[in-house]
């Protein structure tokens, strides 16, 4: 055993939800005001993902791949906000509580996510492949773990991810111009 | 590598290919210039992606929201978890060791608050912190045995008083009191009986050796410590009341007021009536003799602490007055049928006698009820047992058990009869049977993320909770699919827009066209979709957009490039380009209105050699053409533009 196995075995222990919170907060606000392009979207989305797992940590568990774990419920949440937008289904509208965000955040803490030409150019991709370009190139995430998150296999997500390459130089082309 | 291969440049970007594939794309990309472009838009691509702007929310904020998160979902301080796990026998290398054992998750420190000067009026004193005892209900029936075990104390067993609360149903039933005491007089009797040789037991156990110091406990007080038999100095004294007690015989239960706690003022007279006397001076106070310092003097802080109080049992043992009347009261208890406030029991009736032995001899953790007065039932797969079965249940079995006979013998006059007596017997007996827990479970279905290096994890759930989540569910699922009956809600008007948007689609291909200037020149409508080649449509059949202004230019790779900046909102419009016979192109869009002006101060140029609007209503251009090209149609948003793409 090398220092480098030693290392990745380390990292790869399964994270506690402190430090998940801590430390992709920020990444999966900013992923998911990618996807849905809106920011309020982006805050409530964001952190209902993380009561969603948090369930998973109840009785001193733990949930296996946390982080993809994480990054799917995301994107479960902003495909179906993308899908539906604000509108609620009737189960939502009868039994949603509305609770106030826990969150808090000024202005300037999100300028970073101010609307620009690659942003627009995402816009213009499906949302699988902006999905899988947004977990491997902007949020970091390895090819395993953004199969894992999108829903899909790897070698799927190896394709949809140069695909998705190509058409957002195209768009970027485009809107640049 | 010798045939080009684009899809493997992004694995290769990525550092995903194996070093033999990575080595063959690379000395491929040296040799191939397409590939390379292609490389180079890929990791332009990429880098400009990782460039976008984060959020940046402080860690201060997020630890506040993480308290709350945890303090929601109840879930345990992970901080430690995550610390690099013990080292090995040959410990970590240095690298690691720097770097993995730093101190991770590391709250920051919250910001000194400066000092404030206190508000007129409130540096008085400081508040005292407001404590709240815990209330303590009072003991039931079943609970006084278990309560009556006599403490530990240094000067034998003394008794627990804290039951001989007067509680407030005592007053309640009098009369039911007197009635039970009156019946068990042999009994009270006896139990004083065995209390007082129980008394005479402990007293014999006083002069035993005293135990270590670490083992008694806190220091008694010092008129504790004089009057204790058996300590070096301390008087010799003997019971005087024994001469004064009434002979054994049947004794007159004392009316519940007299155990009635007194009060505080009179717990010390009570003490020293019932303390011996030393020889000639069996008025004074023994305390007084035994040179309590400050009891003479009428010091309260030296005052034996009241019976009542349970926390500090008194060090003497009690009168037999007392231990009469507890007894009594036990004994009352047991007899006296729970007394109900508005229909609920205040607590469990007490068992027969058979019952309570039985039930002493249930183990501990397992409700005695369970097992008392019947037999028990065990369960089938569920390894627990269910509560006893009552005799309503009985009653119910043979109900039921009858019944069957009946059917089974069809006889008609007495299957009526024995119906009508099964049906007013079967809802209390199987009402009355059900169980209190729900003994039998099973696994359910866990997510696939849920589970650790141990393994899966099983969870379960009672059975009962599956068919009542269904029933849950079909209900929601009715109540739903009633509101959605009756109330509005958006596919329908959804699909309906759908449908004019279709509809008017078809009439953008359908409906006459105003015929154009040049009668060699049919315009996409009026001569029919035949007429134009190559047809392109964009758009999802909106209105009401207007051309702000147009613009063009040749772009990359020879691309001749119309640019039509559009203003409106909700769905674009529907879009046609298509190339007629005479080598004209038309641009149909029946929801974009355009200014002549704005179409006068374009200059034509690249491949288009004139442009003219035709007709009056909606876009409509006829597009000369110096030579046949190829084109796309596309629109883009922020602003909306609609963007024609003329290749060579």
């Amino acid at each position: 055993m090398n220092e480098l196995s030693m290392v990745l075995a380390v990292s790869q222990a399964t994270p506690s939800f402190d430090s998940l919170f801590l430390t992709e907060f920020n990444q999966i606000f900013g992923y998911v005001q990618r996807l849905v392009g809106d920011l309020a979207a982006a805050h409530r989305l964001t952190e209902e993902s993380f009561h969603q797992l948090a369930r998973y940590y109840r009785k001193g568990r733990k949930p296996i791949e946390a982080r993809a774990l994480l990054y799917l419920i995301a994107t479960q949440r902003a495909r179906e906000q993308a899908r539906k937008g604000d509108k609620r289904s009737l189960v939502q509208r009868l039994f949603a509580r509305g609770e106030a965000p826990l969150v808090e955040f000024a202005a300037e803490d999100t300028r970073g996510l101010a609307t620009d030409t690659s942003q627009r150019a995402l816009s213009t991709l499906e949302f699988g492949s902006r999905v899988v370009l947004l977990l491997h190139d902007y949020c970091g995430l390895s090819y395993s773990e953004t199969a894992r998150a999108a829903g899909i296999g790897k070698s799927a997500a190896a394709r949809e991810l140069d695909r998705a390459r190509h058409e957002f130089k195209q768009a970027y082309d485009y809107i640049k111009f | 590598m010798v045939k080009c291969q684009p899809r493997a440049l992004t694995p290769y970007l990525d550092g995903e290919l194996s070093p033999d594939v990575a080595r063959q794309v690379e000395e491929h990309l040296r040799t191939c210039p397409s590939c390379g472009a292609v490389f180079d838009e890929v990791t332009n691509a990429a880098d400009r992606v990782r460039q976008l702007g984060r959020a940046k929310i402080p860690e201060a904020q997020l630890w506040s929201a993480l308290d709350d998160f945890k303090a929601r979902y109840q879930l345990e301080d992970g901080a430690e978890s995550d610390r690099i796990p013990p080292a090995p026998q040959h410990g970590w290398p240095p690298a690691v060791t720097e770097e993995a054992q730093r101190p991770f998750l590391v709250r920051p420190e919250p910001e000194p608050q400066q000092p404030t000067l206190p508000a007129m009026g409130s540096a008085t004193a400081p508040e005292l912190p407001l404590v709240e005892s815990p209330l303590v209900e009072d003991p039931t029936p079943a609970e006084l045995p278990a309560a009556e075990a006599p403490a530990p104390a240094v000067a034998g067993p003394v008794p627990d008083f804290s039951h001989t609360l007067t509680p407030p149903w005592m007053a309640l039933r009098p009369e039911e009191i007197d009635a039970a005491a009156d019946e068990e007089a042999p009994e009270i009797e006896a139990a004083i009986a065995r209390l007082q040789a129980e008394e005479d037991e402990a007293d014999a156990q006083a002069t035993a050796p005293m135990p270590p110091e670490e083992l008694r406990g806190p220091t008694p007080a010092p008129w504790f410590a004089a009057w204790t038999p058996g300590r070096p100095g301390a008087p010799e004294w003997t019971d005087q009341d024994d001469a004064t007690e009434p002979a054994p015989g049947p004794v007159e239960p004392p009316a519940p007021t007299a155990i009635e706690p007194p009060a505080p003022s009179n717990a010390p007279a009570a003490r020293s009536d019932q303390a011996p006397a030393p020889d000639d001076e069996a008025s004074a106070s023994p305390l007084e003799h035994m040179g309590a310092p400050g009891f003479q003097a009428g010091g309260i802080d030296e005052l034996p602490p009241p019976i009542w109080v349970s926390e500090q049992a008194s060090p003497s043992a009690p009168s037999d007055e007392v231990l009469a009347a507890v007894e009594k009261m036990r004994r009352q208890l047991d007899r006296v049928p729970a007394p109900t406030t508005s229909g609920r029991r205040l607590w469990r009736r007490s068992q027969p006698a058979a019952a309570s032995d039985a039930a002493e001899t249930v183990p501990a953790g397992r409700p005695a009820e369970d097992f008392a007065a019947g037999s028990d039932v065990a369960v089938a797969g569920g390894g627990r047992r269910l509560p006893a079965v009552t005799p309503a249940l009985a009653t119910a079995a043979a109900a039921l058990r009858r019944w069957l006979d009946v059917a089974a013998d069809n006889s008609r006059g007495a299957w009526t009869t024995l119906q009508r007596q099964s049906r007013a017997a079967l809802p209390q007996g199987l009402f009355a049977a059900l169980p209190r827990r729900l003994p039998i479970s099973r696994p359910s279905r866990e997510d696939e993320f849920e589970g650790g290096t141990e393994g899966r994890r099983r969870t379960r759930v009672p059975v009962i909770a599956i068919p009542a989540a269904i029933g849950g569910l079909l209900a929601l699922g009715l109540i739903a699919v009633g509101l959605f009956v009756l109330l509005p809600h958006h596919p329908k008007s959804t699909s309906v827009s759908h449908r004019s948007a279709a509809a008017s689609h078809a009439s953008v291909a359908t409906a006459p066209q105003p015929a154009p200037s040049h009668a060699s020149a049919p315009t996409p409508a009026a001569t029919g979709a035949p007429s134009l080649q190559q047809v392109s449509t964009a758009g999802q059949g909106g209105s009401g957009y207007q051309v702000l202004g147009m613009r063009a230019a040749l772009h990359t790779d020879g691309v001749y490039r119309l640019v039509f900046d559009l203003q409106g909102a909700g769905p674009r419009p529907t879009v046609t380009l298509g190339r007629a016979a005479d080598g004209s192109y038309y641009l149909v869009a029946p929801g974009i209105t355009i200014d002549p002006a704005v179409l006068a101060r374009w200059a034509p140029g690249g491949p288009v050699s004139s442009v003219a609007q035709q007709g009056s209503s909606g876009l409509q251009l006829r597009l000369g053409m110096t030579r046949p090209v190829s084109y796309s149609l596309i629109y883009l948003s922020a602003p909306t533009r609609l963007v024609i793409d003329f290749g060579s």
